[in-house]
């Protein structure tokens, strides 16, 4: 989320209720936009066409397709996405804008051929549905690929309203376009989503690239050992393996799952619950990209500026000190506004499920995955925090332990039954999130020492 | 040079040298009075077996060795400070916890405001000796972190921690980089440091390890030559409120004061354990004593010549007064030699048939040397003022009529003796022992009479006017000339000086 | 032409394509009929976009045609719709980089710093120069000297000579590195203002010679040169003054031709400068001060107090003039 904090601190510095309610809701869409309206616009595609796409088991088809292009692209890109987004900081930072565009395109380039050839050879491999599903899956594969890498620059960029517009306008689009679609079925759904996605990735690729003069139009620097940090790629590649790998393996245990077209698999059981429960982060999410992209990194920056000025220690202290609190805050607001949201999601669940015509079944997995995105956010939040005092390493152990956690909690839970369904996933987090506060504990403790003693 | 003159050792092999001398910026890379000083010793005592530490600032800035190494010296090993403030293991190794103590004794000796006592230094000592110490634990570890906190928060009074933090490790790392350089020292029967410093450091630590005597024979006053560069030194970073400060604060900072402290608390160190203390003339050992030597240890070996090579020489001036003023030395800011041209001018006023001659290689520094030539153009002395390059001394010093020393530094310098030897009578600024040379130490030695005149620095009138009252009275250059003979052939001989030092590494060694 | 060539290429093989899209091919028939063609129009159309792509974005030569070519190739349709009218249109639109003109930000805090904790000063009654003679102790003498750091250097230069001659060595050796240092300042900017009046694009000479005129003059003025030295130094501040004149006159520059003078004791060209400078628009008591220096070398002392009593009467109840209006008026 590079310069995001920038731009909401010049809209919290004008100092008024509105200016601050406008930063907490650009945030919250900022950071949740692309994947929550998709999530909610995927599910309005797949209630709108009940009833109108016959066999029911293509909407199902739909939805879990669009399930695993998301888990799929998403795993690919992820170690990617937070290796480029601290290349391209790291650029910024050297005051080199002119560098962004042709490795980004560069990058493009090589996201786009890798996921062609690997979708094509998956789709090759196992699947034997028609060829234009294929080609749809593919295509839909390739495009989201691709806008998970052009979304790394949106916070970067200053017209909010033109992104949010965008968004809005390309999940309308999306929606529209799978009601005129739907009479083509499966296959009509998924070019909606296509069309929807694709027009997301072209407009804000065409504003990205305005933005950002260059000499050429493709370069490899990220390539380049000394510019980039290759844990990254790993870290990245963990942390979202550790978010999907409880779907999976609810997904291929056959006791938990049917089969649904080619050979993916899903759990209406576990799935529902933990799509539901991934809505309510949206404020806490806000919360925590206002708290931690302006009060920290604002101290963050004042720190290192003193260290750098040559303040005394006292006053180091000092700011570490105020740091710490603006830490600690947000990470209580961030539990405050979630809690609050989590406790009326508890009271009203059992309505709320039946508004939407879910069986009270489920009710307990949605109370726990509730908890389980909660930890969640925590845990991006800490990691927020860990990426600003570049303790990549922690980073790295933290996401290696979340996947590692996850799966073995989740497949302990599968043996223990039903009830324990959705712990796997939530104690994992739990346990992620006591050891990356203890870690940071230390980090805070340790910063002076580390930041004097233990770098060049 | 032959590739035997560049760095590395020369010979490993053979056995254990009898004499190590710590030499710092010096022998065998650097010319000067103080390296010429050190090839005399060493080809003087051709019995005598040497090792030499070597201790250099930049590694760039030596380039060839200047002198043939001896057959005696039989082991170089170098160092240079610079390179430890290269050293960067990465974070990933387990930083240790270090010795709490050692490094808060570390602190307490070198840095803390208060002398410290004599138990702490041994105690920095041992830990420096026996490798206690190491890099990673003055760089990395959380007790040197604490330590140099504690001493921050309890007496620096430059508020910029950062300029404090460096400026520490710049003063500690180096140590425990000798400390380790020391720790690949062959073995040898004495240690004999040239200064103190990090040479003399270099000795405390190797007497600590080898158990064995340890002398030390200054030239110059290192700590109060380190004092003035600091002074003046432009790359230790002022503070904002200092630079806007306008009384007339004498204080130059804090960080200023550390790295005085710091050379200070070295010598003190080195005082206290080497015997015998040498020094060129009185006025040093006085010196050595007001900074903490103990007056008993200390004593006086004053340079020496080769007095039958350069009483031959005299025979081969020409009859009369040569109109020849000659200034002998590397044109560097160090000897002034732009007080030389200024004086040439009034020299050349009175007396335009003068010349004068400067003598000495210009490759030091190139910047002040073209300052020197164009000095010479705007004054109009192109006619008179020549520039010789380096030439040998004895050709040179007898066809000159008066040699004149305008260095603002000296200690004893040879360059004098060598020109009383070959009949040439001297002004010189006072500097260093000059006063005493010219003008005579003790009563029986002033009664020799003066041999030649001693000056104000950078005072190009008064040396002008005494080379006038000595080129235009040949009565009372000759008087000067008698003095300056019978002076140097008295006192300043060089087998007299080599006598004592070789008695005084017999006395170390026990046998020899 | 070619690019239309290539154009309708493209669309005639991604028709023929799409037309057979919808007739459920087998996966060989798809690979074969579909997507072929979709390669070949992928490749005319990624080969007729790089040709019109502004100079710049055409380099590096593999990659760039490359991306436009993946693009398009692995999403079909709509990728090439994309780089059409989004790729190839943002490559020609782009943003100027603008310096941003105002920014809001919130109050910021005082600066926290902390002063340095001073000790008393060392000085009791006295000058500096006092200390120098009379202090036994040669610390403080060596205090003295660094006190004088923070002086004017016209006041600092004659304390700092006078050291030049203590008895110990450390004094003399401070004294001496602070005059070194001073006197190096000033000839290394002389040095630099010579460099660039060698080179022929100096812009404008006469600053660079009123420059030179001006640290020549310190030189002096600071009394950092003496005897041939000195006169020396203020001939050539007097040379580069006068050429500057030449080139452009400047009252400022009249005033420092004619203070030079008055050193070199050349009265008549000294007042002749200032006359100039007083024509120029310098004010007259600012002159007044100089001309009775002059007035006073050349021995016409009944002008004194008559240029004196010119000067306004605060200034003469200050030093430096309150003793001279004490003697003279």
């Amino acid at each position: 989320m590079a310069g995001i904090g920038f731009e909401l601190r010049k809209i919290l510095a004008r100092d008024s209720y509105s200016s601050t309610l406008r930063a907490y809701v650009y945030a919250g869409l900022l950071s949740a936009g692309p994947w929550v309206l998709s999530i909610i616009s995927v599910m309005l595609i797949g209630i709108m066409s009940i009833g109108v796409v016959f066999p029911e088991l293509l909407v199902r088809q739909f939805l879990v397709t669009t399930t695993y292009l998301f888990a799929t692209s998403l795993i690919t890109t992820g170690g990617l996405q937070v290796f480029f987004t601290r290349f391209v900081s790291d650029r910024l930072f050297e005051k080199k804008p002119h560098v962004i565009l042709p490795n980004l395109l560069g990058i493009m380039l090589i996201a786009t051929i890798c996921a062609g050839l690997l979708a094509f050879v998956l789709l090759w491999w196992l699947f034997d549905q028609p060829f234009l599903y294929r080609l749809l899956v593919l295509t839909n594969f390739v495009t989201l690929c691709n806008l998970w890498l052009v979304i790394i620059f949106l916070s970067g960029m200053k017209q909010y309203n033109r992104i949010l517009l965008t968004m809005l306008g390309g999940y309308s689009l999306m929606v529209v376009a799978s009601f005129f679609l739907r009479p083509w079925g499966l296959d009509g759904l998924l070019f909606a989503l296509l069309l929807g996605h694709a027009t997301l990735l072209f407009v804000f690729l065409f504003d990205i690239l305005r933005e950002y003069r260059a000499e050429k139009l493709i370069a490899f620097d990220f390539l380049d050992r000394k510019q980039v940090f290759l844990s990254l790629l790993l870290t990245g590649v963990c942390y979202n393996m550790g978010i999907w790998a409880d779907k999976f393996i609810f997904w291929f245990n056959p006791m938990t799952s049917e089969h649904v077209i080619g050979p993916l698999r899903a759990s209406m059981l576990y799935d529902l619950p933990i799509f539901l429960a991934y809505l309510s982060i949206i404020p806490g999410m806000a919360v925590f990209l206002v708290r931690i992209e302006t009060d920290f990194a604002e101290w963050y920056e004042r720190l290192f500026d003193a260290v750098r000025e040559g303040q005394t220690l006292q006053h180091i202290q000092q700011l570490k000190s105020e740091m710490t609190v603006a830490i600690r805050q947000g990470l209580q607001e961030i539990c405050k506004v979630q809690g609050i949201t989590v406790v009326l999601l508890f009271l009203f669940a059992p309505k709320l499920l039946e508004w939407l015509g879910i069986s009270h079944f489920y009710l307990p997995l949605f109370y726990i995955d509730l908890i389980g995105v909660s930890f969640q956010l925590l845990l991006m939040a800490l990691l927020n925090v860990f990426f600003y005092l570049d303790k990549r390493a922690i980073v790295l152990e933290l996401s290696a332990l979340f996947v590692l956690l996850n799966i073995a909690l989740t497949l302990l839970s599968q043996y223990l039954g039903p009830s324990f369904y959705g712990y796997g996933f939530t104690v994992s987090l739990a346990i992620c999130v006591l050891l990356g506060m203890m870690r940071l504990n230390k980090s805070l403790d340790d910063l002076e020492y580390n930041t004097f003693m233990l770098s060049r | 040079m032959t590739d035997q003159n560049r760095s590395g050792p020369v010979a490993q092999h053979g056995d254990q040298a009898d004499v190590c001398l710590l030499l710092e910026g010096t022998w065998p890379y650097v010319r000067g009075g103080v390296s010429g000083w050190i090839n005399q010793i060493i080809l003087g005592l051709p019995n005598v077996t040497f090792s030499v530490l070597f201790i250099g600032g930049q590694r760039e800035s030596y380039g060839e060795r200047h002198y043939v190494i001896p057959p005696n010296v039989k082991h170089i090993e170098e160092v240079f400070i610079e390179d430890a403030w290269q050293f960067a293991p990465r974070a990933e190794q387990a930083p240790s916890d270090g010795s709490v103590r050692d490094l808060a004794n570390m602190y307490r000796y070198f840095h803390h405001p208060q002398k410290p006592d004599e138990i702490t230094g041994d105690a920095v000592l041992g830990a420096l000796a026996s490798g206690q110490l190491t890099m990673q634990d003055v760089l990395r570890s959380r007790a040197s972190w604490e330590a140099i906190t504690e001493g921050y928060l309890n007496h620096c009074s430059d508020p910029s921690f950062i300029n404090y933090f460096w400026t520490m490790r710049t003063m500690q790392s180096p140590m425990v980089m000798i400390a380790e350089a020391a720790a690949r020292m062959p073995r040898a029967r004495l240690l004999h440091a040239i200064s103190t410093g990090y040479a003399g450091l270099a000795g405390c630590i190797l007497k600590r390890r080898w158990q064995c005597k340890f002398i030390l024979s200054e030239h110059g006053i290192y700590t109060k030559e380190r004092k003035i560069d600091l002074a003046q030194a432009s790359w230790i970073a002022e503070n904002a409120d200092e630079a806007l400060n306008s009384s007339l604060d004498p204080s130059s900072g804090y960080i200023r004061s550390m790295w005085i402290r710091f050379f200070e608390r070295i010598g003190l160190m080195v005082y206290r354990n080497a015997d015998p203390i040498i020094a060129l003339y009185d006025g040093n050992r006085q010196r050595q004593v007001l900074d903490g030597a103990d007056p008993d240890r200390t004593r006086v070996i004053p340079n020496g010549i080769d007095l039958e090579r350069w009483n031959a020489l005299r025979q081969t001036r020409a009859e009369g007064i040569a109109p020849v003023v000659g200034l002998i030395g590397r044109v560097v800011p160090i000897k002034d030699v732009k007080t030389f041209i200024r004086a040439m001018r009034t020299i050349v006023s009175e007396l335009p048939e003068m010349e004068g001659w400067i003598i000495g290689p210009e490759d030091e520094d190139i910047e002040y040397a073209a300052e020197c030539h164009s000095l010479v153009a705007s004054m109009g002395l192109e006619k008179n003022v020549r520039f010789l390059g380096f030439q040998k001394a004895d050709e040179i010093i007898p066809r000159l009529g008066v040699m004149v020393l305008t260095s603002i530094s000296e200690a004893q310098p040879l360059v004098i003796l060598e020109a009383w030897c070959a009949g040439t009578p001297v002004v010189s600024s006072d500097v260093g022992s000059c006063r005493e040379l010219i003008e005579g130490g003790t009563a029986e030695d002033r009664d020799l009479g003066q041999a030649g005149e001693v000056v104000a620095i950078a005072d190009p009138q008064a040396t002008a006017s005494a080379v006038l009252r000595l080129l235009r009275n040949p009565e009372r250059w000759q008087t000067a000339q008698t003095a300056g003979v019978a002076r140097a052939n008295r006192y300043y001989g060089e087998a007299l000086m080599l006598e004592r030092y070789r008695k005084l590494y017999s006395n170390s060694m026990g046998n020899l | 032409m070619i690019n239309k060539l290539l154009f309708s290429g493209a669309l005639v093989f991604e028709s023929l394509s799409w037309a057979m899209i919808f007739r459920e091919p087998t996966l060989l028939e798809g690979m074969l009929y579909i997507v072929l063609p979709h390669a070949v129009a992928c490749i005319l159309l990624a080969l007729a976009l790089w040709m019109f792509l502004p100079m710049r974005y055409k380099s590096p030569v593999p990659w760039a045609p490359l991306f436009l070519f993946s693009i398009a190739f692995f999403i079909p349709l709509l990728g090439m719709i994309g780089v059409i009218f989004s790729v190839f249109p943002a490559l020609y639109l782009q943003r100027k980089r603008e310096e941003q003109v105002w920014q809001a930000t919130g109050v910021p805090g005082l600066p926290f710093r902390p002063l340095e904790r001073r000790h008393s000063p060392m000085f009791q009654d006295g000058g500096l120069q006092d200390v120098l003679f009379l202090a036994t102790d040669p610390e403080r003498r060596l205090n003295a000297l660094l006190a004088t750091r923070r002086m004017p250097s016209h006041e600092s230069v004659p304390i700092l000579k006078l050291a030049l001659r203590d008895p110990a060595d450390d004094v003399r050796l401070l004294a001496y590195s602070m005059l070194d240092q001073k006197e190096s300042g000033i000839n290394h900017r002389i040095e630099r203002l010579l460099d660039r009046l060698g080179k022929s694009d100096d812009e404008s000479p006469e600053a660079t010679h009123v420059g030179l005129a001006r640290w020549y003059w310190e030189l002096a003025y600071l009394g950092l040169a003496q005897g041939s030295v000195l006169d020396h130094i203020l001939g050539q501040a007097r040379k580069h003054a006068e050429q500057s004149l030449a080139l452009q006159s400047n009252p400022e520059v009249h005033l420092l031709a004619g203070r030079i003078a008055l050193e070199q004791g050349d009265l008549s060209a000294a007042r002749t400068s200032f006359k100039h400078a007083e024509t120029g628009g310098i004010r007259f008591e600012k002159i007044a001060p100089f001309l009775a220096e002059a007035a006073f070398a050349a021995g016409q002392y009944e002008e004194v107090p008559r240029l004196l009593a010119r000067l306004p009467q605060h200034a003469l109840s200050r030093p430096p003039f309150a003793d001279l209006a004490r003697y003279w008026l």
